[in-house]
């Protein structure tokens, strides 16, 4: 274990240059989340098209660098996704957080591959879970998520 | 005379433990000290020759068992310039806080009444008040800080005159370090009728604190922060105050007697100690406490302004690095890093070994108060020295350029 498998160069990237952030004016979806060992907040906007598709999705808040990066790598893995694929992709990305996830289920992760590193350090899993919890309540329709 | 910093740390066995390699370097006194050997061996000594349940058996055993608890609420209670009676042991200070709200506050604390807390508060002397206002339809007022994040005395004194019940606040602030006048502000409470709860976590693991002289009317200190074992601390008040307090659980040991339907309750402090007690708890926290006197004896508070004054002529060198505290800090250093989370630099300076605190350290009113979402806590002790926070600032400096 070291730290290059938590702070993989592809997530010091989005965290020093953070893609999708900001806010939507009148999205169709919104919810705060919350992580409140650390009181990191996050909140997520998307709009979507007609047939229920993320056509644009953005996020804001502040957060450690796992937290940010996760959000910032996130964004650009579910736009053009339907609200199903993206709570399944949820559930898979969570497991694959806390290490639970077959290697047989990571083909298709793309980039979101980078995440598997933070399964090595316990204390740290909740600031990758944030961002996840976020939008899977957000697309829920409800407002408000915690990783407690 | 004990030699403080280095040649002390043999008297603490995990500071000989190695963290992936590393020495461990030990930076969160704030949350907890760790045990010096005689109080392990104490617990150890305790279930290998004593264990008995306290007040009830008739042998040899339970004899000794409540002899050597008794014995412990008598050397605690000394500590603190008290008396055994008025020394309840509880869990900690969060417990004794709770106690009080619950069984004082019930009682006496009714709607349109004030209960006073400064927003720098710990979450466990400022949720359980909050709790109680709820409950009772009463007004919690959170009392703002001077620009060196102090108490506001004027404001203070302005809110005692308006009618208060209560005014609850630390002794020494677990995130800043800085230690208020407990005498003082006590007095002007007392002036105006209002009843003082003293948070003295913090304290009572660096100070000598004598509750007589503070005038306070409840104390209340966690063990695990003064060398002793998790799980045992207590409460200090006088014994008006404490008859005066309905129990706030029933059980064993808290009755005088009970009849098919009714029940009275026994005199303090059992009153208040329902269910077997942290015997051991007590007994390794009274060992901790003959340490702790040796250790302030030999100079403990200059040791740790030493240090902190060390720490902070190396933080102040960053210009990234921005302190919490107004004022030079003493003991417990929090700071944040510009563009960068706390919680990623603990992270990194445990890959060093170096344990320290990141997050806002159950004093969220404080970090707002501060627009600080959260914050780098080093807090000091007898068995640091300068090489640990050489280590710090060596770790920390290849933080920033590992992140930046």
């Amino acid at each position: 274990m070291s730290l290059e498998d938590l702070y993989r160069s592809v997530i010091l990237d989005h965290y020093r240059s953070a893609r999708n952030k900001g806010k939507i004016e009148n999205p169709d979806f919104h919810a705060v989340g919350d992580n409140p060992a650390c009181g990191d907040q996050l909140e997520i906007f998307i709009s979507c098209l007609d047939d229920g598709t993320i056509s644009d999705i953005k996020w804001n808040g502040e957060g450690c660098a796992i937290c940010c990066a996760t959000a910032s790598i996130m964004t650009e893995s579910v736009k053009e996704k339907s609200k199903q694929e993206i709570l399944n992709l949820v559930e898979k990305v969570k497991k694959l957080i806390k290490g639970e996830l077959d290697d047989s289920e990571k083909d298709d992760l793309g980039e979101l591959i980078v995440l598997e590193g933070v399964s090595k350090f316990p204390v740290r899993v909740k600031c990758a879970t944030l961002p996840w919890v976020s939008i899977e309540i957000a697309i829920q329709g409800k407002k408000e998520a915690s990783t407690e | 005379m004990l030699s403080l910093g280095k040649s002390l740390r043999s008297k603490f066995p995990i500071l000989k433990r190695k963290i992936r390699g590393k020495r461990l370097v030990y930076l969160d006194n704030a949350a907890t000290t760790q045990k010096p050997i005689e109080v392990i061996r104490e617990i150890e000594n305790y279930y290998m020759n004593t264990n008995a349940n306290v007040h009830r058996g008739l042998y040899k055993l339970a004899e000794e068992a409540t002899s050597q608890y008794e014995s412990s609420r008598e050397r605690v209670a000394k500590w603190f310039d008290s008396k055994p009676e008025n020394l309840i042991f509880t869990r900690g200070t969060t417990e004794s806080i709770n106690l009080i709200a619950k069984s004082w506050g019930s009682k006496y604390i009714s709607a349109d009444d004030r209960v006073l807390a400064p927003l720098s508060e710990h979450h466990s002397n400022y949720v359980p008040w909050q709790m109680i206002c709820e409950k009772k339809g009463a007004e919690f007022v959170s009392l703002p800080l001077l620009q060196n994040l102090k108490i506001d005395r004027d404001i203070l004194e302005k809110n005692l005159a308006m009618g208060a019940k209560i005014l609850a606040f630390s002794a020494q602030s677990n995130v800043l370090g800085n230690k208020e006048n407990v005498k003082e502000i006590c007095e002007l409470a007392k002036k105006y009728g209002v009843i003082t709860i003293v948070d003295g976590a913090q304290i009572a693991g660096h100070s000598r604190f004598s509750i007589k002289d503070s005038g306070c009317d409840f104390f209340a200190f966690s063990g695990h922060k003064m060398f002793g074992p998790m799980g045992i601390g207590g409460f200090v008040a006088s014994d008006e105050i404490l008859s005066s307090m309905p129990p706030w659980q029933g059980g064993g040991e808290m009755i005088s007697d009970v009849k098919r339907d009714s029940w009275t309750a026994a005199q303090s402090p059992y009153k208040f100690e329902a269910g077997t007690p942290n015997v051991v708890g007590a007994i390794a926290l009274s060992k901790a406490v003959d340490i702790l006197d040796e250790v302030i004896e030999s100079g403990l508070e200059d040791h740790v302004l030493n240090l902190s004054n060390y720490a902070y002529e190396k933080l102040k060198v960053f210009e990234n690095v921005k302190f919490l505290s107004k004022e030079k800090p003493c003991g417990a250093i929090s700071f944040w890093v510009e563009s960068m989370h706390p919680h990623d630099l603990a992270t990194i300076l445990d890959q060093d070994g170096i344990a320290i605190r990141a997050g806002h350290h159950c004093a969220k009113p404080l970090h707002q108060h501060l627009n600080v979402q959260a914050s780098v806590r080093l807090s000091l002790h007898a068995y640091n020295d300068f090489d640990d926070i050489d280590d710090f600032i060596e770790s920390l400096k290849g933080a920033f350029s590992f992140l930046l």
